[in-house]
């Protein structure tokens, strides 16, 4: 039972043979492919984080473009209000102005036309004036008295106006 | 008379069971080489080794299956603990103590699947432990031992190992040298004797009872006492090539 024998030797090469063997087949392939999918993982993570950093930062620019943006429209926003509000008040004083300058010429037109109604008037009363003096010396109205009568309304109207 | 009897023929049937029988001679350079049992059973045991793992590992796969799954498993666990007792060598002494601690549980737990007789039916072969013949234990013993001596060379020096021989006083010098005698001789012992020892008490439980009994006794004796055996040896082997390294 504890007889040493060949089979001792024999046993060393086997166990050298399998070792070898299980180097070449197993033991190297499978560390390579371990340690190839370790790195694997360890890069796919690091990708990810990398991702994650950089969706971060591109988030945060998009915010502040947002809010840039969002401030800018604000502002265009009221400058708009306030050129919008300018623009109004200069119409509203052309406006005013217009119809100032139409009341004005309105005015004078009237003016003009109680003027024109006032000639023609004195020129009818004096008429009339002239009929009615001829009437009353008894002789037909000359030219003449038409002329006397209205100078004489005139001078009256003069002197009542004063 | 009869029970004397009978007691020597069980006697008789346990010395047949653990003797090394010599199968055939080759005859090569003048010499007669005897193999024996244990050495037909270790070039089976070899051969599904090295076939399972090149089945294993022909085709890797990145999502495993459970086969692949199992190797990668032993392949990561050897690994790892080479690494923490090792440190940064444990790589170059993975495939060995790996291939070690593989062909131990493999030899210690062949002879589960060994068929079995009775009832008339006389089985053509029956597999037992490797280790049960001290040549094999020897021989795993000298390896490791063999390893233990080209570890210390090689990260140390012949001036580094003379130094380890008086170390940590001079007159420690006999007991450091006996160690290259002691733990060989340890490692095999334990794994011849424990082996031998739960092979017999399961040919005496075969003997005594022989049905029923003997599965669970088989799942201490041949199962649990076997991978408990694997593991020593080669954490034991693990812990004297890190201590020739260190």
């Amino acid at each position: 039972m504890l007889d040493f024998s060949v089979t001792f030797f024999i046993t060393i090469l086997n166990l050298a043979v399998l070792y070898l063997a299980l180097r070449k087949l197993l033991w190297r392939p499978l560390t390579a492919f371990l340690d190839a999918r370790a790195r694997k993982i360890r890069e796919d993570l690091e990708g990810a984080e990398a991702a994650r950093l950089s969706a971060e930062a591109s988030s945060d620019l998009y915010r502040s473009l947002l809010e840039g943006a969002e401030a800018e429209a604000e502002a265009q926003g009221k400058e708009a209000e306030e050129r919008a509000r300018e623009e109004a008040k200069a119409i509203v004083e052309a406006a005013r102005a217009e119809a100032e300058a139409s009341r004005a010429e309105a005015r004078k037109a009237a003016e003009r036309e109680a003027a024109k109604a006032r000639e023609a008037l004195a020129g009818e009363l004096a008429s009339l004036a002239a009929e009615a003096a001829a009437i009353l010396a008894g002789r037909e109205a000359e030219a003449a008295d038409e002329r006397s009568a209205e100078l004489l309304l005139r001078e009256l109207g003069a002197g009542r106006a004063r | 008379m009869s029970e004397a009897g009978e007691a020597l023929s069980l006697g008789e049937r346990i010395s047949e069971s653990i003797a090394i029988k010599t199968v055939f001679r080759i005859e090569a350079l003048g010499l007669s080489i005897p193999i024996s049992d244990t050495v037909i059973t270790t070039w089976a045991l070899m051969a599904l080794l090295i076939l399972g793992s090149w089945l294993l590992v022909r085709r890797l796969r990145m999502a495993p299956r459970r086969p692949q799954l199992l190797a990668e498993a032993f392949v990561g666990f050897v690994n790892k603990i080479t690494e923490e007792k090792l440190g940064r060598h444990g790589r170059s002494y993975a495939a060995f103590l790996g291939t070690l601690f593989l062909f131990l549980i493999a030899a210690n737990l062949a002879p589960m699947l060994s068929p079995v007789g009775g009832f008339g039916f006389e089985p053509p072969f029956f597999i037992r432990p490797l280790t049960r013949d001290i040549n094999v234990t020897a021989a795993l013993a000298a390896a490791v031992i063999a390893t233990v001596v080209g570890s210390t060379f090689r990260h140390k020096g012949l001036r580094g190992w003379a130094k380890g021989l008086v170390s940590p006083m001079p007159f420690m010098l006999p007991f450091n040298l006996m160690e290259y005698a002691i733990k060989p001789l340890s490692l095999a012992l334990r794994l011849f004797g424990n082996i031998l020892g739960a092979y017999i008490i399961m040919l005496l439980v075969e003997a005594v009872m022989p049905l029923g009994l003997p599965p669970i006794a088989g799942l201490y004796f041949d199962l649990f006492d076997g991978l408990v055996q694997a593991v020593v040896f080669s954490f034991l082997s693990t812990i004297y090539i890190a201590e020739a390294i260190e």
